[in-house]
């Protein structure tokens, strides 16, 4: 059997695409050549070290309370972002008056450095549960936001004529055709809140915070432990995948089953 | 008025009298910006009849179709509907159906009934039984061919047991053999149900085809109202009917 040949089945019995799972072995082991070849073996730990070390980790049970501090801070965050956002997404998408007036700082908000929301609320809130909930809030309900005035702009007007021809209710039309439009956009622009505020929490957790994935990766990275931080990151990165293809997807895929269901007839 | 083709009678009786008609339209008058597109347009259309409106792109034929449902405000004049006292139930079939994608066939159908107590979902399975969907209750739009989806606008708009019916080029985005079975089942539909119809077409011979009278759209102005004197079923490669369609298609060219 060819090496390819190998690959594919492996990457069926995982139930990954082949592609996905080479480039996971080819990223393995280009990080095992960079820290033995280049001798970089302080600055970049092997990925047999790494392995062990989380390994070491998850056995401790060390990581639970950190994982669920961090995971409580960017729920709440989320919930911020989520009604900010949505409530500005729809002023913004609904009325040219509110566009002009409030758009350009969502656009703002868009392009601000992580850090910045970071420092700021780290000034304004100091080491406290509310410094990466604000934080992550600042820097990802833009995103939101944007994505529901999109949504909101792009409700099919005929759909809202055919409504108004038959004399649908206006609550019922609200409901079954401006709501189901936007919800699109509204579960894409939410889901790459979340990734945001998950990220910004954990960062703000860098610059204070006392307790939390990101207080974590800032005391091993105080103890010059590389590995210890490569730990910290691999279980940010894992928890994170979790949520996106374990929840997200399947969430996604259910909500939104009349876009994949069947292919047109010509 | 081209030879042979004589102006509508519709609604009026011998003895001078007539019954209340379905659709009064009285003066309308409609503009966007500068632009004129219904210039003090006049008709009405007796209970039960089939109407074609027939025009040029442009002419303002979809625009009238809007101000007799609802949809758009005239600037001048008015939309009565005499038969139903005023508070008739109109159902519309657009050129694109319409429907909403999110929401299966049944769904499509539900949702423009409201609160109604008398509707439930036996009602809508029966009227997309009736357009040759009763398999597809629970298929989505993406599922559905062009014509099907068109079967789903109509069960739709049947299923508000309309007084009056008004269709928009309905089968203009679907490909010929469909449209003329789409065009047999509406016929059927009609003689079963008996709604006032107004279609829209740009297509001489479905109005030839489909309708009791034939009026004419151009530039926003009536300038033809004509009753097609052809007993049905009609056969578009008879003599009369090409006879007929050619005097109506030169009207036309003289006057629209």
């Amino acid at each position: 059997m060819s090496p390819v040949t190998r690959v594919r089945g492996l990457g069926r019995y995982l139930g990954r695409p082949p592609a996905t799972l080479a480039s996971v072995v080819t990223l393995v082991l280009v990080w095992a050549g960079l820290a033995r070849g280049f001798g970089l073996a302080d600055t970049i730990s092997s990925p047999a070290l790494v392995a062990a070390a989380t390994a070491d980790l998850l056995a401790s049970m060390e990581w639970v309370p950190h994982v669920l501090d961090t995971f409580r801070r960017t729920v709440f965050g989320f919930v911020a972002t989520l009604a900010v956002g949505t409530a500005l997404g729809v002023l913004v998408g609904a009325s040219r008056f509110w566009e002009r007036a409030l758009g350009g700082y969502v656009t703002i908000g868009l392009a601000l450095p992580s850090l910045f929301a970071a420092v700021f609320a780290a000034m304004w809130f100091g080491i406290s549960d509310l410094t990466p909930m604000v934080a992550g809030a600042a820097i990802s309900f833009p995103f939101v936001a944007q994505g529901v005035a999109d949504g909101v702009k792009d409700v099919d007007r005929d759909l809202v004529e055919m409504s108004t021809a038959f004399e649908v209710g206006r609550w019922r039309m609200l409901r079954r055709v401006v709501v189901r439009s936007v919800l699109p956009e509204w579960f894409s622009g939410a889901r790459y809140a979340f990734a945001i505020c998950w990220k910004i929490t954990t960062l703000a957790e860098l610059v204070a915070a006392g307790s939390g994935i990101g207080f974590m990766i800032e005391f091993e990275m105080r103890r010059l432990s590389i590995t210890g931080v490569f730990s910290w990151t691999l279980l940010f990165v894992a928890i994170l995948l979790v949520l996106e293809y374990g929840v997200f997807q399947r969430l996604e895929r259910r909500a939104f089953a009349y876009r994949t269901e069947g292919v047109p007839m010509r | 008025m081209t030879d042979g083709l004589a102006e509508s009678t519709s609604g009026a009786r011998a003895d001078g009298t007539s019954d209340a008609p379905a659709i009064a339209c009285s003066d309308l008058s409609k503009r966007y910006g500068d632009e004129s597109v219904l210039e003090s347009v006049s008709f009405e259309v007796p209970d039960g009849e089939f109407v074609a409106l027939i025009g040029r792109s442009g002419s303002g034929k979809s625009t009238l179709l809007d101000v007799i449902s609802g949809i758009e405000q005239p600037d001048d004049g008015r939309v009565t509907f005499p038969a139903a006292d005023g508070d008739a139930t109109v159902g519309h079939v657009f050129q694109d159906p319409r429907l909403l994608p999110w929401e299966t066939c049944l769904q499509n159908v539900e949702y423009v009934h409201g609160d109604d107590p008398d509707y439930d979902d036996d009602v809508g399975r029966r009227y997309l039984d009736l357009v040759g969907l009763g398999d597809q209750y629970d298929q989505y739009p993406t599922q559905l061919s062009g014509g099907q989806r068109q079967r789903v606008g109509l069960a739709r708009a049947l299923s508000v047991d309309p007084d009056v019916l008004l269709m928009d080029e309905p089968f203009s985005n679907v490909d010929e053999i469909t449209a003329d079975e789409l065009r047999e089942d509406l016929l059927d539909l009609w003689r079963d149900f008996e709604p006032t119809v107004v279609f829209v077409t740009h297509d001489v011979t479905e109005a030839v085809r489909m309708a009791d009278r034939i009026l004419m759209l151009g530039d926003g102005d009536l300038f033809g109202d004509v009753d097609v004197p052809l007993d049905r079923p009609r056969s578009i490669d008879s003599v009369e009917f090409v006879r007929f369609r050619e005097q109506v298609r030169e009207q036309f060219r003289e006057q629209g």
